[in-house]
This record gives structure tokens, sequence and C-alpha cells, in this order.
């Protein structure tokens, strides 16, 4: 039955990517040229996915929005990994030291500030943008991947093929590259894909409510703010940017279940 | 157990500490000059200057800090520029709205999650797990607020059984407040409800595999009885977890699903805040806000020892 | 011979779990009052027999077949009245006393629960008996007062708390899986005692699950060999053992009585198999005169105490107090104790994996002690293998890889020709062969991974190989088989061995010096045969007292 995710998951997500990188050469139309005489359109043979109130094609601004989505997603994720999976791994290797106590009350520290919050208090004083997005969602994403890092690697610390290798006189450094990452990479990819799929959301959230990427550059939160005071008027405005996000965050997820099962059966046949 | 109560307030206060001076640094001490950023560009110098007196930006960093700080545990959280008004006052409105918000959210959520999760644990592959898991992996993929916005299109402007934004007050009475608290707070719960209930049934499929499980059944329990007995409240540990993670994400939510309301909450006062540069709200809202989120997480600790005996004495 | 029907009988069972057939056609019998041993090694499914008799089975299990219970046929019996019969007629222990109680309820709750499930008693008669059924299997309330946690109990304990839950309401048949399996020797004698006692004073019926033959031939009255899910062999204990007609039952018996202990003053008709004890041929005379390989000088380690109060701390835990020994070329040492006792501590720091806080590590003359980098050469004399077949192996490198990887330590790395040569050497020494290098760990059984790790600590050409518990995860037979490979390897290479372990039986198959521990200190030490016949030390007397014999009676 879990195996069952792994197949539809890629396929949405290879599907936005797909979306994402086609727009780099081609959209159904230009999403920066106005044309008010073709407003709300309803979806249709002209317009895919219908126009918005300035009568830009939606579908095309999805495909645009895709790539902001994915780019400010995507980083965030690089930052919380880069980081904090090298702090985990330390963190682990001087376990219940000094150097251990700090990182994880650094990480209790960064815990206690909402994604959000870490935003705003970012555009208070820089003023929004994406940059700063991916500043924020990525900053929260380091201590997840940190404590992630930490516990899987305090776990295999006292394997005994840990103890074999340190018999074998190898540095602490030189186990954490060797012997604990590769066996903790499954985690992490698992756990990297889940925390992508809550970066696009973040990203949807902050764009929403102006924090995120500004215009000219669409992003699928901002077409959901702008389609709220036109709820009646066109409903299609708000439906299709959020079914966007579902299907990309839905994808992910499944993409996330499916690998967790895939690579775990794998390592318990191993055993 | 005194030992570990001590540890936990000491762990407590710390936070709380660093976090402020975090708080600080990044909105008083950043922007270099607060006044002429709160002013913008165009702002005569007397103004600034007088500005700057009445803020108090003449004293070093450290004492203005230590001002705030201890303005702060008094209650005083300064007067907002834009406004007039203590901040406190204008925190102490919003908060009637904010609170009562998130615990009706927790409340929706736990209400849903916690039967729904156990239910499918206990018929592991069943139709109704196979359902549940269904749900809740839509639940989780569907931004917040845009479930609200469907919500709205349907209850609201559909069948008018909800208005469309705007909170009614707790004057008007608590059912008409709660009534316009009922679409925010559904909003906000779902995909925390999601979430807690695929934890609760992970938790309590991996319980129900330990060996005291064995045990129980040996003595003659049956499968409910054993679960409810004896599973639950060892489940409850990791989703004691998640509840108390999932509480800064409920925060954040809130401020969000206030916007698409248009409820006068902290979210909103957040916003309106950043719109007019009045950075003295912001930085203490915020501050709240983490200091929300900190005591939640402290709760959560000591809500684990009391569910496990095991964390009530210090490590060996 | 009984005239009454048997209390259990069981009748052409079989059992599949999923579609894998896991046992065939069952059948066997125990008499009210009487004990029944069920023995084989992992992958027989004795377990699953004593689920199955439970009706405690995992998801996706197929049983058929007769189980019958006091005259009720318990396949047909409904879940409700199967749970009626679990725990008030029919009582089970398992394996793993430690997490076999629940961490969240004290032990007065989880044994009064089982009372008050069977008996309509009110919660002060329940609690009374309670009290005193912990107080029958040697947990009196004065010293473990109800409220306690199974957290601030030993494993003995712990298990002492799951029988008095499964005892509580006067059973007649008591299932104990591997009930002592897990706990140390003189625990585990304890518990066998009780059960004993039990048995006696109420009448149980006792089906007594184990791998260890000793354990079961002081217990039982009737045996059942089971191999991969089939009877192999049944019947008394005086005909199963006596004049085993099964080839596998006679195998196993070889192998266990190749590391079965014998004592002095064991009668005559008790005879052990195959005691020609290879190292017997390496007499101690001989090793008198080689060169000390290994020193230990009053050697310390401590643990420092834990927080009890904001600046306090408990005083320093000392594991290792004052330990010294030593061991000579080609010589073959065992280190025996009980959990706790400081061997493990001990082997860290021979290995370098723990500090000293004192006294002296000499390998070869050389210091070890107090550098956490130990010198190379040191390192190449000194090697090690684990306990644990599944653990000690990256399961994501392959053979090669492993069994290479203490070449590192060398000064001059060699070069990929000799790496081969040694690789290849090295395998197949150990019985396996060099095309075995591309293969993965997980594709090899749990005897064949021993042997990978010995030919891993093989490599360096050491001169001393440390064995901590290297044995005690494996299977009788297999287990025979390594210690069989360990003495060849000796005696061809003149390898001299530290063998840490708790298993007395192990011991005197394969040392001539022994080491007694307990506490942190060494509290004897002398030529193993003397030990055995002589103990001097109380506490070694208690051990070897404690230690189950394999008595084959003579009909």
């Amino acid at each position: 039955m879990k195996m069952r995710s792994l197949l539809p998951g890629a396929i949405l997500v290879l599907l936005v990517l797909l979306a994402a990188l086609l727009s780099y050469v081609w959209t159904p139309y230009d999403v920066t040229t106005l044309d008010i005489r073709n407003k709300f359109a309803l979806p249709g043979a002209e317009h895919w996915l219908g126009s918005d109130h300035l009568g830009r094609d939606i579908l095309s601004m999805l495909m645009v929005g895709a790539r902001t989505s994915i780019a400010v997603a995507l980083v965030a994720v690089g930052i919380g990994m880069g980081v904090g999976v090298p702090l985990g791994l330390l963190a682990a290797a001087r376990a219940h030291s000094w150097l251990d106590e700090l990182i994880m009350r650094g990480n209790d520290l960064v815990f206690a500030f909402p994604a959000l919050l870490i935003a705003i208090m970012i555009t208070a004083v820089f003023g929004p943008g994406a940059i700063n997005a991916i500043i924020a969602i990525g900053i929260f994403n380091i201590p997840v991947f940190a404590r992630l890092t930490r516990g899987g690697a305090m776990s295999l610390w006292n394997r005994e093929f840990v103890l074999a290798a340190r018999v074998a006189g190898k540095g602490s450094l030189r186990i954490s590259l060797e012997h604990l990452l590769p066996n903790i990479t499954n985690l992490l990819v698992v756990q990297g894909t889940i925390q992508f799929s809550l970066g696009i959301l973040a990203e949807a959230g902050l764009s929403y409510v102006g924090l995120g990427a500004q215009p000219p550059i669409p992003s699928w939160g901002r077409m959901l703010a702008e389609s709220q005071t036109l709820i009646s008027l066109a409903p299609h405005l708000a439906l299709f940017p959020g079914l966007a996000i579902v299907m990309t965050v839905l994808g992910l997820n499944l993409l996330g279940d499916g690998l967790r099962d895939w690579l775990d059966p794998r390592l318990r046949r191993e055993r | 157990m005194l030992h570990f109560l001590f540890r936990r307030i000491a762990s407590l206060l710390a936070t709380l500490l660093v976090a402020s001076l975090i708080v600080f640094l990044v909105i008083e001490v950043v922007p270099g000059d607060p006044a002429s950023y709160m002013l913008g560009m165009n702002a005569q110098p007397d103004t600034v200057a007088a500005l700057r007196n009445e803020l108090g930006l003449d004293q070093t960093g450290p004492a203005r800090y230590i001002d705030w700080i201890t303005g702060m545990v008094q209650g005083d959280f300064g007067q907002s520029y834009t406004y007039r008004t203590p901040v406190a006052d204008m925190v102490a409105d919003r908060l009637w709205i904010s609170l009562p918000l998130a615990l009706y959210a927790l409340f929706l959520s736990t209400v849903l999650a916690f039967p729904a999760g156990i239910w499918a644990a206990s018929h592991r592959g069943g139709v109704v797990d196979t359902a549940v898991m269904g749900f809740t992996q839509l639940g989780i993929a569907v931004p917040n607020f845009w479930f609200a916005l469907l919500l709205v299109m349907y209850f609201a402007v559909n069948l008018g059984w909800f208005s469309a934004g705007g909170f009614a007050g707790w004057d008007t009475g608590l059912l008409a407040g709660l009534k316009s608290l009922t679409l925010p707070a559904i909003s906000l719960a779902l995909p925390q409800a999601a979430i807690l209930t695929r934890v609760m049934r992970s938790s309590l499929l991996d319980v129900l595999g330990e060996d005291f499980m064995r045990t129980a059944r040996a003595k003659g329990l049956s499968a409910r009885q054993a679960l409810l007995r004896h599973a639950l409240r060892n489940a409850m540990i990791p989703v004691l977890t998640i509840m108390g993670l999932q509480f800064s994400f409920l925060i954040a939510g809130g401020i969000i699903i206030e916007n698409v309301f248009f409820l006068p909450g902290l979210g909103r006062l957040i916003f309106q805040s950043i719109a007019q540069r009045d950075l003295i709200v912001v930085e203490s809202v915020v501050m709240l806000l983490v200091f929300a989120v900190v005591l939640v997480t402290f709760l959560v600790d000591l809500a684990y020892a009391w569910v496990d005996p095991r964390l009530r004495q210090p490590r060996r | 011979m009984n005239v009454e029907s048997p209390l259990l009988t069981l009748d052409k069972v079989q059992l599949s779990i999923h579609q894998t057939p896991i046992l065939h056609n069952i059948s066997l019998q125990l008499q009210a009052g009487q004990t029944l041993g069920i023995i084989g090694e992992s992958g027989s499914g004795k377990s699953m027999t004593a689920l199955a008799i439970m009706q405690l089975l995992p998801r996706g299990s197929q049983l058929g077949g007769s189980i019958r219970f006091h005259g009720q046929e318990l396949q047909s019996l409904p879940e409700s009245q199967l749970c009626e019969l679990r725990g008030s007629d029919i009582g089970m222990i398992f394996q793993e006393p430690m997490t076999a109680l629940n961490p969240v309820k004290n032990i007065g709750d989880q044994v009064s629960e089982s009372i008050r499930l069977h008996r309509h008693l009110s919660r002060d008669e329940a609690w009374e008996l309670t009290a005193q059924t912990l107080q029958r299997v040697g947990l009196p309330q004065a010293r473990f007062p109800l409220g306690r946690y199974p957290h601030e109990l030993s494993g003995g304990q712990r298990q002492r708390v799951v029988i008095a839950i499964a005892i509580a309401c006067q059973p007649r048949l008591l299932i104990a899986d591997e009930p002592t399996t897990a706990l140390d020797v003189t625990t585990q004698a304890g518990i066998l005692e009780l059960l004993k006692s039990l048995q006696d004073e109420e009448g149980l019926a006792l089906m007594l699950i184990s791998h260890d033959l000793a354990v079961v031939s002081n217990m039982a009255d009737d045996v059942v060999v089971m191999r991969e899910g089939c009877v192999v062999e049944q019947g008394g204990l005086g005909a199963v053992f006596g004049k085993p007609s099964h080839n596998y039952t006679r195998l196993l018996f070889e192998a266990s009585a190749l590391t079965q202990m014998t004592r002095a003053g064991s009668p005559a008709n008790e005879s052990v198999v195959g005691m020609t004890g290879l190292s017997a041929s390496r007499s101690e005379a001989d090793h008198q005169a080689a060169p000390v390989l290994l020193q230990v000088d009053e050697l310390i380690c401590e643990y420092p105490g834990r927080r009890t109060g904001l600046f306090s701390h408990a005083p320093a835990f000392r594991a290792v107090d004052e330990v010294s020994f030593e061991v000579r070329q080609g010589e073959s040492v065992a280190l025996v104790g009980e959990s706790g006792c400081g061997k493990s501590t001990l082997t860290r720091a021979l290995l370098g994996l723990m500090p000293l806080r004192g006294g002296h590590v000499r390998l070869n003359g050389e210091t070890l002690s107090g550098a956490r980098v130990v010198s190379r050469a040191a390192r190449q004399q000194m090697q090690v293998v684990f306990q644990d077949p599944y653990g000690s192996f990256n399961p994501r490198h392959r053979v090669g890889r492993l069994v290479c990887e203490p070449l590192h330590v060398l000064d001059t790395p060699l070069s990929r020709t000799e790496t081969q040569q040694r690789l290849a050497k090295v395998l197949e020494s150990v019985g396996l062969r060099s095309s075995d290098s591309d293969k993965f760990i997980h594709e090899f059984s749990g005897g064949q991974r021993q042997r990978i790790a010995i030919a891993r600590s093989l490599i360096l050409q050491p001169s001393l190989i440390i064995l901590d518990e290297a044995v005690s995860a494996l299977d009788v037979s297999v287990r025979a088989q390594v210690l069989q490979l360990l003495d060849t390897l000796a005696h061809e290479q003149g390898l001299a061995y530290l063998f840490i372990t708790h298993d007395l039986s192990v011991v005197q198959r394969v040392s001539e010096r022994l080491l007694v521990m307990q506490h942190g200190k060494i509290v004897e030490q002398g030529v193993t045969a003397d030990v055995f016949s002589n103990p001097l030390h109380a506490y070694t007397q208690e051990l070897l007292a404690a230690a189950p014999v394999l008595r084959i009676p003579v009909s």
C-alpha cells in the first residue's frame, strides 16, 4: 500500500517542475502584458484556465509562479541542510558536552520564532521580498535538520561498527563522514522533501500577506490575495492557484512517504 | 521533582532573555536609527530629533534594552507612535480575539484528530484507516488561508450562514462572537487536525507493537481494553511534542487567517504597524508571541513529566 | 503415567503467517502439575507455539489443528472467552523483562489489574492480594512499595513482577518463553528456583521454552525438541537426554556439551560428550615461559557522578577499581563477570575508547594508558571482536571494505595487490571464500558474520584479540563451530585471547586462565580448571553454584 504513493508523488512533482522549467522558454501568454478587454475570462479555449482582473492568463502566471515557489522552498531547504546537518553531526560527535548543549539551546531558540515571525522581523527592517522570505524559511529549517541529524547520528555512535572504526583509530570527523552520514541519508532525504513541501506552503503564506516576492514577480500566494476581493465575481481566480499549491505539496508529501518506504525496506533487507 | 522544575524554569527564563535580545537587536539596532526609519526619508531633522528624544534613543543600547525589559515585565509596552496609545492597551484588545481563536482552533483540531487517529490505528489496514490516511494527506497539503477562502465562498457568499469577515464583538454575546470565529477556527484547525491525526496514529501503532502490550493481552485484556488502558498514555508522549511544536505554526497561521477574515486581532495589528513603520508596536507584539510559544513549550515539558514518570528523575 | 487426560494437548497444529509456513504438525501434551521443556534454536518456532496456545498470534496468521486446554478446544472459543482464560487459567511470561512492563504505570497497578480483571474483589482486597503476590515472588512490600515504577527495578526484579502478574490468579498452566535468557547467571538461578517453588506450592503445570539444554535438564519432566517449525523428538527427559534418537538432538547435545561445564564431584553417571578440550593441548606450563603481552596495573576508570542538586554532584562512580592482570603470548584468558561488574568499561579502556583515571596498560612493553591517541603499532597488535554480529558492521559497505578497515592504521599503506592477498588469506582462514568480499553483510547468517568479524580482527596480524561476548548472541550449534575456529586459529597463529564473557560454560571450554570480576574488582584469578574445582572467593562460588549444569541421566 505504501509503495503506491511513490509513483503518483513523483509524477505530480515532476509535472510542477516541468511547468516551472518550461516557463523559461514558453508560456501560453506573456505574464506582463495586460489585456483588460479579456479580463475575467472563464476557462476555455483561449485561456485554458481563464484570465484575471487585468486580463493576464492564469495558466501562464501559475507556471511562472511555480518558479518562485520552487526556488524559495529549494534554497530554504538548502540553507537548512547546509547549516543544520553539520551542526547536528557536530553536536552528536560531542554529545552531552557544552557544545552539544549550546547547539541544542540554539535550536530551541530558533524554534521559538515561527518562520512567519522571523519574516515579519526581517521585513519590518529590510522591507519585503523573495530573498527575505528565503532567509526566514531557511533559518527556520536549520534546527529541524540539526535536531534530526543529531538524533540519527547519536543513535549510531553506540553501534558496534562505529566502535570498531574508533578502535581502528579513526577520528570523529572521519567517522561522521564515512559511517554516520551515509546511514542517515535516508532520514535526510525524506525530511528534505517534507521541508520542501512546508517551504512551498510557507512561501505561499508569506506572499499572501505581502511579505514574499514582490510584483511584478508572480507568486501563487499573491494571486490568491488578489483574488480575495473578487471572489464572488470570479471564483476561478481563487481556485486555480490554490489547486496548484495543493498539487505541489501533495506530490511532495507522497514522494516523501514513498521514498521513506522505498529506502527503508532495503535497509531492513540489509539486516 | 523539584530539581526538574528548577531546571525547566531556568531554561525558560534563559530562552526568553536571549529571544528578547534578538528581537531588540533586529528591530532597534539593525535599522541603524529607528527614529529616521520610522519617519521615512523625507522627515525634517527637527522631527527626527524630537522622536529620538521621545523614544529615549539618546541612551546607549544596553540601557535601552534594560528599560524595555523592565518595562515589559511591569506591563508597560511603550506607546504606539501612530496612535499615541499605550501598546499594552492595543494588545489587550486584540488579544481577546487572537487567543480565543487559537484555543478554538486547538480544541477543534484535537476533538477531530484524537478519535480519528485512534480509530485508524485500531483498524490498521482497513477501509477506515485508508480513508483517514487519504483525507489527512490532503489536509496537510491545503494552505489554511486558501481553505478559508473556499469556506467563505461556500458558507458565507453562497449559503449565507456566516459573514464573510469581520468580528461581531464579544459585547453582542458569546455565541455571536464564537460564530464570527467559527470559519476562521475551522480553517486554522484543518491542517493541524490532519497532522495530529497522523501523529496520533503512528505513535499509537508504535506503542501497540511494544512488548508490554503483549503482557497486557496475556493478562486477559481485550485488544480494546489494552489499547485504552495501556497504549494511549504512552502514545501521548510524542503527540504532546508535536502539539507543542504545532503551537508556533498555529500562531503563524492565526496571523494569516486574521487577514483573510478581517479580524481585528494581533495579526492585523502587526501588519498595520509594519505598513505604518511603527516599530514599537511590532517589537512588542513579536516579543509577546515569542513568549507565548516558549511558554507553551515549557508547559508541554511539564506535561511530559506528568505522563512519563521516567522523566521526573534526573537522567543517570 | 497419569490416569487423567492431559491438561494441554496440541494436535497437528499448523501455522502460517502471510502464507509463509511457520509450524508443521506440532503435537505435544502436558500433564497437570508437570513441566514440559521445549528446546530449540532460533527459527525453531518454539515461541510461535506458545503464542498459538495463548491465541495471541500476529496479524495475518492462519492457525490449523487442535489445541485443547482442560477439555476445551481453544480454536473454537470466541475472543471474549479467551480473554477470560488468559491470565486466570493460563499465564505467560516472556523473554525481555526490561520491556515487558508498562513504563508509565507502577507495579502495584499492573499486578492488581490482572487480579481485578478476573476476580470480583474490591480495590482494597485486590491491593492486599497484590502485595501478597509480590511477596510470593520475592518482592516484599517493605523493600518494594507498590508505587514503584518499572524503571526503578533491575531486570531480575522486573521479571519477578511479570511472574507475579502471570500467577496472581493462580492459573493451572504457566508458559515461560525464554524467561531467563536475558538475565545474569545468578539472577537466572533465582528465577528458576522461584518457578520451581511456585510449581510445588500450587501444582502449576509449567511449559518452559529455552534454547539452553542445561536449564531444561534441571527443570523438565518431559521434553520436546523443535527445529524449523517441526517437532523433531519428544519424550521423557531421561529418554530424550539419555538416548537421543534424532540426529539433530544429538547435534545439539554435542554442541552444548562442548560448551558445558563439568564440576568436581559430578556423579559418574553424568557424562559430558567430547570434553577433550582442544585448549587442553596447550598446557599452562608452556605459557609460563612465554613473554608478557598485555600488562594491566592498578587500572582505574570512573564515570562522573550525576547531578544531585543545582551545583553538587554525587561522587564519581568507579567502574574499574584497581584492576591488575596480565596476558602472556599465546595464552587464552577469560574475564568473567555479570552485568554491571565493569567488564565492558574495562574493555573500552583497553581499546583506548575510554580515559583512564589511574593505572597503566602496557602492550608489549609499550604504555598505552593516558592517551586518547594510542600508538599505531599498539593498535596493530591488539584487535577486537564484538558481540553483535548484526550491529558491528556498517550495512552499506561491502565485506571486503569492512574487513580491510583496520588496515588504515598502518604507517605505510599496503599496495592493492598486498591488500587483496591479505584479504583473501584472512577470509579463507575463517572458512569463507575470497569471493565473499564482494557481498553485503546482510547476505550472511549470524555465525558467518562473526567469522567475518574474526577475519577483520586478523587482518593486521595481531598478537592479542579481545573477544567481547563474541559468541553470546549465537545459537548453540553455531557457537560451538565458532569456538572451534578460534581454537584452530590460536593454534596456527599463536594468538593470545582475552575472552570477556558472562557465560561460565564458554569459559571452561576456551580458556586456560580465568579472572572473576565483581563490582569493578578482580576477586579471583587462576588456572581455569583449578578455579572451577576449588573456587576460593564467595562470589566465584556463588557463580559456579548458580550456573546450570547439563545433567544427562543414565536410565
